[in-house]
């Protein structure tokens, strides 16, 4: 069913657009979740709150892109989760992994934390990528914005493993200028 | 700041660099189903043009034709 039948589901307030949600971007949803919660019980209720919010939200809302309004709002509250649940004794999800590589790009323990402001953090963020290359901009989204393993990545861009964590890491350094050129970073 | 609110920041990005992976992938299926295509177009091609000249040769040898041009097509040409 096209995105557009989808929407004009919720639109009518038909529960069947919950059912064909679920059943086009369900798999997609738990992907996302599955990244940040390592339990299977977890992932289910999370992508079971993405479905009762977007009934909640649509109307009066209309996402222009369905399928990444979705992958937002799982990502959001899968992290949220994790953070309650597992941000201090971890769990071993693909999540940790992608935040301790992005702890390179921020001041190391010891240095008094700074309270950023997430919008603002965000707008920075996007200014970076916009100054990247389209490639190493697509490599560091599906990796921190998907939290894809590099594995995959290389997989979809048919590089070697070891390549992508290359490109990656130059991008945590590129970023850990520009915070600093930006006064994120002391 | 923590590695956390740097992860959490990015929700900020705009969606036009969301969507161009997303296009990507859309791009990459498209891609897939253009070869597959062009792949079973040129054997079918291949396979046409196999089964004509094995058909033609088949029937020249049936009437008792050898060689080219066939006599019979060269019969009325006026010489000079």
């Amino acid at each position: 069913m096209l995105d557009e039948e989808i929407l004009a589901l919720y639109f009518r307030r038909d529960e069947a657009a919950i059912t064909q949600t679920e059943k086009k971007y369900g798999a997609y949803c738990r992907q996302i979740a599955s990244r940040c919660l390592p339990g299977a019980e977890d992932c289910e209720e999370c992508v079971s709150d993405v479905w009762f919010r977007a009934w909640n939200a649509i109307p009066p809302q209309r996402p222009e892109n369905f399928q990444l309004y979705l992958g937002a709002i799982v990502r959001n509250l899968a992290f949220s989760r994790w953070r309650k649940r597992y941000a201090q004794k971890r769990g071993g999800a693909a999540v940790e992994l992608a935040l301790d590589e992005l702890a390179e790009c921020i001041p190391a323990p010891g240095v008094p934390e700074e309270i950023v402001e997430a919008r603002e953090l965000g707008e920075a963020v996007d200014r970076f990528l916009a100054g990247l290359p389209v490639r190493e901009r697509r490599i560091f989204l599906w990796r921190y914005y998907f939290t894809a393993s590099a594995a995959e990545i290389a997989a979809r861009y048919g590089l070697k493993e070891a390549h992508v964590a290359v490109l990656l890491s130059r991008t945590r350094k590129k970023l850990r200028t520009f915070l600093e050129k930006e006064g994120y970073v002391p | 700041m923590r590695p956390e609110d740097l992860y959490e920041a990015m929700q900020q990005i705009r969606p036009e660099f969301l969507e161009d992976l997303m296009e990507q992938k859309r791009d990459k299926r498209a891609h897939r189903a253009f070869l597959i295509a062009a792949a079973v177009a040129v054997l079918g091609c291949v396979t046409a043009v196999a089964v004509t000249f094995s058909l033609r040769d088949t029937a020249r040898a049936d009437i008792g034709v050898k060689g080219t041009p066939v006599p019979e097509w060269t019969e009325y040409e006026i010489e000079g």
